[in-house]
């Protein structure tokens, strides 16, 4: 029996000390604090500027940045265990339709009455059956980003007024192109960028109210769509031919031959600014670039803050909210610092009409009249849950066709159609 | 020895010259073939390595073979970009040494069973152990994930440590290694001397394991090292991400702006098992060569 | 388990000294022979917990609507096991699955067992033997994501330093991405894949070739059997289980394979009919499960998962049941054929 005991408290005390090391090294118990979970280190740095560092708030928020991709894996897992998720997150545009839902976040109806000055889509979108669950921090339209050099080699000029009478619509962009190949410069880095501009454009949203999926016209048509006018970007080698977001594309903002890139507000800053100097030559293209509105108005993206739903800091995190979206002060003062357009009409056209503001950037330009005009026709109903993975697969199609590996068109739809159905179960594809 | 040396030289002398020029073509052939492929095997890892030395726009001009000047510049974007190599290293020397451990201790344990005792129905037993080992483990997979939800202990190390108790390759290979070298006298002798069976098993016949015990840590270490899709689907908290997940994260927008950065992430995650195969590499070629003799 | 720790007292074997046997009796009350079913139960009760129990559970899981972030499910019957045989994307994750496999496999044995015969010939000596299996051997230890990283900056276009080398050799145009095109994904995944695994079973074989009687090749040499006959009749042959071996550990592995379809495209690129062109099985159902921006259909995955269960299951049955059943039997047979030929071409050589 004696015997029995010890192998028994032998190996219970083998298991014990496993698991305890194993649970005592993953501790990072967060006692006292609400937690805040962001996916972009100038977001922690706002809200240790404006929010913890300039106010009493009598209690510690934990800020955890991490990549989108990341959160939303974490976010998922997090609402899957109901274990491990934040008190305040901060949303993406592209990603967090999903989770506007009362099962998920907490209402913020009361903060209805201050949505007067907010640009409606963000309120629209943000809206699940007549309640409201998250309120935007920014507003995100997008621009066309192009080289002053460039511009003055090629066009003559490198006023964004005049630069846009060649790329306002998708007839010109093309035309312009052309003429920038002739001096051996490109219009894009990457071909596909235009793919959000189209998708931002669009008239209806991937899937209509009975959850039949809807390809707009805009993409698919015979002249000027998505699908056209790639072919032809690729087929008549106008592009860099490199992808989004890959090494080749952003090395190409410091480089001398790419003319421009479809970017939002954000993105002047995030992608172009902090990528225009080379890290080992040094060579930089800081202070050479404009922006102008480009053939068609869209928006990438966006900051959305909400209440995760059952929290315990539910006033305190519905107050970290408001204040993001609401207090003047931040509200320009971090747009005049950052670059972003923030979502107050009163604020942006403030910084708009300030002669004095200038963004040494782009070359000492103020783009807040620019981005006032683009986001007043951001069209909030094309907005699904299902975007970010409808349009991936879209622009893998497109992209084919582009690439001539299915070279007809309708091919390239119907087998668009037949992926969907393959992802979505729910989704009616007709 | 010496008479088959002497035949073999008999052999030899007794070939004609032209066979023996031709022998020594058909030698240099295999040793171009046998370098050739060291240079397929080498030559990712060093162009990787040569990468991580060369700046943005290096790369993007051309392949190179010789490193470039730019690697501590390299090192200094990817500290900027908070890259948590240690962190994820620590975690990740945490889960594979104690799941190894467990897994060494419990695997001898049971396999002891099976030849020191006798029971009624123990071929069985083996034979059902040696059956699960064709199970794959990775069809449970959402079963498992739900297990570990519902017994609250996702996020935790638990489910990535505890279960390596049960080894089915463990089991076996101790076996093996018992059906050779296990002595019955030693185990008697200690009976003798009234040491209880747990403690004979501890005392007497572990150590006598050793070798085993290092060939099969080997192994341990390194495929839970490298166990990738268990963290990915039981872990969310960052600080908890093993090695293998933050490489994950090397592919996405905040790593990637800089391409010569990039691959020295990718090349220090590499380093870390090239020291540990610099040590072992003779072992582990060892374990390898036992393993698949085995069956 | 139960059933047999209560048999334990009727046993009374594996005692050589029957009187120290009773000495023992009397001073330990359990019977000594009852630790062997102790000593495995640890074992058992992980195994069942974490590794049985689940089993089960998929199985449960994949006859229900269980999805999406609610923690209620109903039970549908085999409503998900019926729709995955509808969906072109499932089957063809199968076929991705083999395909990749075949092409990792087949030249991966054909250069190992080339490999291995070189590095055991008695006729050639070799030196630096260790020096090229260690280095054979070493993609095997690095971790699958690191190679996967690795290999995607390396073919990628235009930075990629085997792209560059590609392009440069005339094999690919300027234009050419790679990661769009179906089979060169999977080519390179597949050689990934070789890359990692041929060391792995080059050193098995040749461990499996050295362990072949000397006597025997002692013999076929003095018959003056020449390098090809011994390798083919004598080593090929002898070394056939080990060949066996390799075969099913690569096969559960291979159709088991994630980490690096799933880190170098996550599956893509697309192909048509909804298809992927490199998403494995298991690819398959983590997408379908915990994919961001999926429907997190675990009823669904788990469904996959009991049909990839069975297949692999059925096809180590039927490995097994080709190679094992007499076995030994056939071995002996091969045997004297391969003596038989042996001599009768050595009495040619003479």
């Amino acid at each position: 029996m004696k015997g029995k005991k010890v192998v028994a408290a032998a190996l219970s005390a083998v298991l014990l000390g496993a698991s305890v090391g194993a649970l005592s090294a993953c501790g990072g118990g967060r006692g006292n604090k609400m937690v805040y979970w962001c996916f972009d280190a100038d977001m922690e740095q706002q809200v240790l500027d404006y929010y913890v560092n300039a106010k009493e708030l009598g209690y510690e928020i934990d800020i955890e940045v991490m990549t989108l991709d990341n959160m939303l894996q974490k976010l998922d897992s997090g609402l899957r265990t109901g274990k491990n998720l934040p008190d305040v997150v901060a949303l993406e545009g592209t990603t967090f339709k999903r989770y506007i839902d009362g099962k998920i976040l907490e209402e913020l109806d009361d903060m209805k009455p201050l949505t007067s000055d907010m640009y409606d889509y963000t309120v629209e979108a943000a809206s699940k059956n007549g309640h409201l669950y998250a309120l935007a921090t920014n507003v995100t339209p997008g621009v066309f980003a192009y080289r002053r050099s460039i511009a003055k080699a090629t066009f003559g000029t490198d006023d964004p007024a005049e630069i846009q009478q060649h790329f306002n619509s998708w007839e010109n962009f093309l035309a312009s192109a052309r003429a920038l190949k002739e001096k051996n410069y490109k219009v894009l880095s990457s071909y596909m960028d235009i793919a959000k501009v189209f998708f931002g454009g669009r008239s209806s949203g991937w899937v209509d109210g009975q959850n039949n999926l809807v390809i707009d016209e805009s993409l698919t048509g015979e002249a000027n769509s998505l699908m056209e006018t790639a072919k032809l970007l690729k087929t008549e080698n106008l592009s860099n031919e490199t992808a989004e977001n890959t090494a080749a594309w952003y090395t190409d903002i410091s480089g001398t031959d790419v003319f421009g890139y479809f970017q939002a507000t954000w993105g002047i800053r995030s992608n172009l600014e902090r990528n225009c100097t080379s890290a080992t030559s040094g060579s930089t293209s800081f202070g050479d670039w404009a922006i102008c509105e480009g053939p068609s108005n869209f928006f990438e993206g966006g900051t959305f803050h909400a209440v995760i739903k059952g929290t315990k800091w539910k006033d305190e995190a519905k107050d970290f909210v408001k204040f993001f979206s609401t207090d003047a002060t931040y509200l320009t003062n971090w747009a005049k610092q950052n670059g972003d357009f923030m979502n107050s009409k009163s604020c942006m056209q403030a910084i708009a009409d300030d002669a004095e503001y200038q963004n040494e950037f782009l070359g000492g330009q103020n783009p807040y009249n620019i981005y006032m005009s683009a986001a007043s026709n951001i069209n909030g109903e094309i907005i699904t849950q299902y975007d970010s993975t409808i349009n991936g697969q879209f622009k893998a199609w497109a992209t084919n066709y582009a690439e001539g590996i299915k070279p007809l068109k309708s091919d390239c739809i119907a087998e668009f159609k037949n992926s969907i159905k393959g992802i979505y179960t729910s989704i009616t594809v007709k | 020895m010496k008479a088959e040396t002497l035949i073999k030289r008999e052999a030899r002398r007794a070939v004609p010259r032209g066979q023996r020029i031709k022998r020594n073509a058909v030698q240099a052939l295999i040793y171009v073939l046998c370098i050739l492929m060291a240079v397929l095997c080498l030559l990712p890892l060093w162009l990787l390595f040569i990468d991580a030395t060369r700046s943005t726009t290096q790369i993007n001009q051309g392949m190179s073979l010789l490193p470039s000047k730019y690697f501590f510049i390299n090192f200094g974007t990817l500290l900027e970009k908070d890259f948590p190599v240690l962190r994820a290293f620590f975690n990740s020397v945490l889960i594979s040494f104690s799941s190894t451990a467990l897994c060494l201790y419990f695997s001898a344990l049971s396999a002891y069973s099976f030849v020191a005792y006798r029971y009624k129905g123990q071929k069985a037993v083996y034979s059902f152990i040696l059956m699960l080992m064709m199970i794959p483990g990775q069809l449970s997979m959402i079963g498992f994930y739900k297990l570990v939800v519902d017994m609250n202990i996702y996020d935790t190390y638990v489910p990535l440590i505890i279960p390596a108790i049960a080894a089915p390759g463990g089991v076996f290979f101790f076996k093996q290694y018992f059906d050779a070298n296990f002595s019955k006298e030693m185990v008697e002798a200690a009976r003798i001397d009234g040491a209880s069976e747990f403690r004979t098993f501890n005392l007497v016949v572990l150590p006598t394991l050793i070798p085993a015990l290092a060939t099969n840590a080997i192994f341990g270490i390194v495929s839970s090292w490298n166990n990738y899709m268990g963290p990915l689907m039981l872990l969310s908290t960052t600080e908890k991400f093993t090695f293998p997940m933050i490489v994950q994260l090397l592919k996405t927008d905040r790593y990637n702006t800089d391409l010569g950065a990039m691959s020295l992430a990718v090349f220090i995650t590499i380093v870390p098992l090239l020291v540990i195969y610099a040590a072992f590499s003779k072992f582990i070629i060892q374990g390898v060569a036992i393993g698949g003799g085995k069956e | 388990m139960e059933q047999l720790s209560m048999e334990r007292e009727t046993l009374n074997t594996g005692a050589h000294l029957p009187e120290q046997k009773e000495k023992r009796k009397k001073k330990f009350r359990i019977p000594v022979n009852a630790y062997g079913v102790l000593f495995i139960l640890p074992f058992f009760i992980v195994y069942g917990i974490f590794s049985l129990f689940p089993m089960f559970y998929s199985v449960i899981l994949s006859l229900t609507d269980y999805a999406g972030y609610s923690h209620r499910f109903d039970f549908i019957g085999f409503g998900n096991f019926a729709w995955l045989v509808t969906q072109a994307r499932f089957w063809q994750s199968f076929l991705n699955t083999v395909i990749i496999f075949s092409m990792n496999f087949l030249p991966q044995m054909a250069f190992a067992l080339i490999f291995a015969a070189m590095f055991t010939t008695k006729t050639y000596k070799m030196k630096c033997k260790g020096v090229f299996k260690a280095i054979y051997y070493l993609p095997n230890i690095i971790t699958a994501t690191s190679v996967a990283v690795m290999f995607y900056t390396l073919f990628l276009k235009p930075s990629g330093g085997l792209w560059q080398l590609l392009n440069k050799m005339g094999i690919i145009s300027y234009g050419t991405n790679l990661y769009l095109l179906a089979w060169p994904s999977r080519i390179i995944i597949a050689f990934i894949q070789f890359w990692m695994w041929f060391g792995c079973t080059m050193v098995t074989l040749s461990a499996g070739i050295l362990g072949i009687n000397p006597s025997v090749y002692e013999a076929a040499q003095l018959d003056g059997a020449s390098q090809k006959d011994i390798f083919l009749h004598i080593t090929l042959p002898l070394i056939k289980p080990i060949v066996v071996y390799s075969l099913v550990t690569s096969v559960l592995g291979g159709l088991q394979v994630f980490d690096i379809p799933y880190l170098f495209l996550s599956g893509g690129p697309v192909l048509s009919g909804g298809r992927n062109a490199t998403e494995t099985i298991a690819v398959y159902i983590y997408k379908m499960a915990f994919d961001t921006g999926g429907e997190m259909q675990y009823g669904i995955a788990s469904a996959a998962s009991v049909y990839l269960f069975v297949i692999c299951m059925t096809i180590s049955f039927v490995l097994f049941r080709v190679t094992h059943t007499d076995e030994s039997k056939r071995q002996r047979r091969a045997e004297r054929k391969i003596w038989g030929g042996v001599h009768h071409e050595s009495g040619n050589a003479d």
